[in-house]
């Protein structure tokens, strides 16, 4: 049994919800996605990050828009869409209850 | 020291050194077979490379001169690998080149139709548009190619291969063409030098355009017997629809890229065919040890070739010199034609008008030519205008005028054959009736020949100073359609026998035999005369379709004619 491998499985389970979950706050763009995962202690391949944006994108539960950029070509600003949002909801419902199954567990 | 090159990645500027940059298109080739398959593909690797341009920025800005291979492979564990990315496909052998297993299959990579293309392309190791052109070629003539692609793509099994893995692919170069950059594409794949491919296109079509300008003066108008050799232009126009354009620096790196050449392409496709014919495992062995030891050699000959062709610009060869004299001749000499043709028309536009009337196609074919017309000068002044816009700061405006120039061509070209395929479809099936006479003369007697219709103001002198006859009315049209054979036979007789043949053209066996009988061949005899027709006449609402007729008069040696017999043909008195 590879403890990589489990953990990358980990991680990949949660990616989904943790984008959800940044641009619950409002819109940004991918580099910002990516540097507050990396803030929040969360490693990240970043190009496990764009499928799933786009994938998101195609299911109606994102929405993006241009926006001219001072430093280079035009940015993608991606936000929830309502349906996202009642989607993340849903979500983190799930989660805070897998989050006190796993504390409960772990004790 | 590194070369180092500025690439256009995602809109921003990279100075980067070539082999990080050929390590990077390899990277991001590999990603997009990865997501080929998945909804959205496109956008997936456009919104990467977006960040991966970001990212290279962010290092030159942190003072990098250039972006090194080491850049590059911090961004790759950055980004993560392929099969890190998608772990619903699996990747695997990818670099894959000539393996004894090799199976001949469809692809469902790089595919546009079947697939068959593009299996064939990876089987043989070419570039898919080389194998794509050569069916198109295959299909055009007799259509045996879709029938054998048909067959094919029942017959081959499919694959889950990658895409063929290939070096130096086959692009359009818009930036130094001058009409589609198929020539220049082209010279890039093989190596050569553009000049030479553009002679190969430009001469023929060149010199079909100089014979039908002296074939228009010597005889007169249009439809007298112009022919565009039209061909090489036909398989231009399939080339510029078939072969992908070269848009990105990527593409362009493919398109100069070092590894195939004519001769490693014929190589490859004479090693396999050896290969699949000798079918031993023993024989591919040795084969493919000689190919990799050929491999070696013509990498060395590539190395060579590349440097020669790099630098042509700075130290311009004889051949370079003539090739571009010889292009830029032929094209003033097109141009030149063009605006003859143009002149003559503008002058001559009533008579073409009623000219046009006569023949077989109806008037929305004949506003077609002419709107294709238009189009094809509104080409040729968008290709002036490009010209002019010398300075390469204006990508979009130089594209854009190139996408312009292409698309007249295109729809012109397009025009102009669907026109075309309607009159040879009106004319296609030809029909030769032959008829017999025979008049007797009295014996030892002096025979005249006249002319039955003589209509004097019908004769037009042309530019050379020939004389031709035609007379286009409103309700007739009569042309010198009849030509006469003149045999002087042993036979101890007073009978001369005069076969008539006459022809003409239609869209079916049955009109062309009914146009062919409608013809009239009136002649009137007397003792001492025979009044024979000159002119064929044809009234509306009947229309031009080929019809001409041959006469061949065979006169018994005992008969004394007048001179206007003569050994080869009848002249008017």
């Amino acid at each position: 049994m590879n403890a990589d491998n489990t953990k990358s499985q980990m991680r990949k389970g949660i990616l989904e919800f943790c984008i959800l979950a940044h641009l619950h706050k409002g819109e940004a763009y991918p580099g910002d996605i990516i540097e507050a995962m990396h803030a929040a202690g969360l490693d990240i391949l970043e190009g496990t990050l764009y499928p799933l944006l786009t994938r998101l994108k195609n299911a109606n539960i994102l929405t993006y828009r241009w926006e001219e950029s001072t430093s280079g070509p035009p940015r993608k600003y991606y936000s929830l869409s309502q349906q996202g949002k009642d989607f993340y909801n849903e979500l983190n419902q799930n989660w805070n209850q897998i989050q006190i199954a796993v504390n409960k567990l772990n004790k | 020291m590194k070369e180092v090159i500025t690439i256009n990645l995602s809109g921003r500027l990279i100075r980067i050194e070539k082999d990080a940059a050929e390590s990077l298109n390899e990277y991001l080739k590999k990603l997009k077979v990865t997501f080929a398959k998945e909804e959205g593909g496109d956008e997936i690797l456009a919104d990467i490379e977006y960040r991966i341009a970001e990212l290279l920025q962010a290092d030159l800005n942190s003072g990098a001169v250039a972006i090194s291979l080491e850049h590059i492979q911090a961004i790759k564990a950055k980004m993560g690998m392929p099969e890190e990315l998608n772990d619903e496909e699996s990747i695997g052998e990818e670099t894959k080149t000539f393996s004894a297993h090799k199976r001949l299959t469809k692809s469902n990579v790089g595919k546009m139709a079947g697939g068959v293309c593009s299996g064939m392309a990876a089987f043989f190791g070419v570039d898919v548009t080389v194998v794509r052109v050569l069916w198109i070629i295959f299909a055009l003539s007799a259509g045996v190619g879709i029938f054998i692609y048909i067959l094919l793509y029942f017959i081959l099994p499919s694959s889950n291969d990658t895409a063929p893995v290939q070096s130096r692919k086959l692009f359009r170069d818009m930036e130094s063409g001058y009409i589609a950059g198929v020539c220049a594409g082209i010279a890039h794949y093989l190596k050569i030098n553009v000049f030479i491919v553009r002679l190969v296109f430009g001469v023929p079509v060149g010199i079909a355009l100089i014979v039908s300008m002296a074939q228009l003066m010597m005889h007169g108008w249009p439809w007298w017997g112009i022919s565009f050799h039209s061909g090489l232009i036909l398989v231009y126009i399939v080339l510029a629809v078939v072969i992908p354009q070269a848009i990105t620096d990527f593409d362009r790196m493919d398109m100069h890229g070092e590894e195939v050449n004519l001769e490693s392409i014929k190589n490859n496709i004479k090693e396999q065919i050896s290969a699949m014919s000798n079918g031993i495992k023993t024989q591919v062995k040795t084969w493919e040890q000689d190919w990799k030891q050929e491999a070696k050699k013509y990498k060395y000959q590539n190395k060579s070739n590349s440097y020669s062709s790099e630098y042509i610009p700075n130290k311009p060869n004889i051949i370079t010199i003539t090739a571009k004299i010889a292009t830029s001749f032929i094209s003033v000499i097109v141009l030149i034609v063009l605006a003859m043709f143009l002149f003559g028309v503008a002058i001559n536009h009533n008579i073409i008008q009623k000219a046009v009337s006569w023949l077989d196609i109806d008037a929305f074919g004949v506003k077609l030519l002419l709107i294709s017309l238009l189009l094809a000068i509104f080409a040729v002044v968008l290709g002036i205008v490009r010209l002019f816009v010398l300075t390469k700061q204006n990508k979009v405006l130089l594209r854009s005028l190139s996408i312009a120039k292409v698309l007249c061509w295109i729809v012109s070209i397009f025009m102009v054959s669907f026109v075309a395929t309607n009159i040879a479809a009106n004319h296609q099936d030809h029909c030769q009736i032959t008829e017999e006479y025979s008049i007797q003369c009295k014996e030892n007697r002096q025979i005249n020949f006249v002319s039955s219709n003589n209509i004097s103001n019908v004769v037009h002198t042309n530019a050379f100073g020939e004389t031709y006859y035609l007379m286009v009315h409103e309700d007739s049209l009569v042309y010198a359609g009849i030509k006469y054979t003149i045999v002087h036979t042993n036979e101890n007789n007073n009978t001369i026998k005069v076969k008539v043949r006459k022809n003409a053209l239609g869209a079916t066996a049955t009109e062309s035999n009914t146009i062919a009988n409608n013809l009239k061949f009136n002649y009137q005899t007397t003792d001492t005369t025979i009044a024979l027709p000159m002119y064929i006449t044809l009234y509306k609402p009947q229309k031009f379709k080929g019809q001409y007729i041959n006469v061949e008069l065979s006169i018994p040696y005992k008969i004394n004619v007048n001179d206007a017999i003569h050994q080869d043909g009848f002249r008017i008195p």
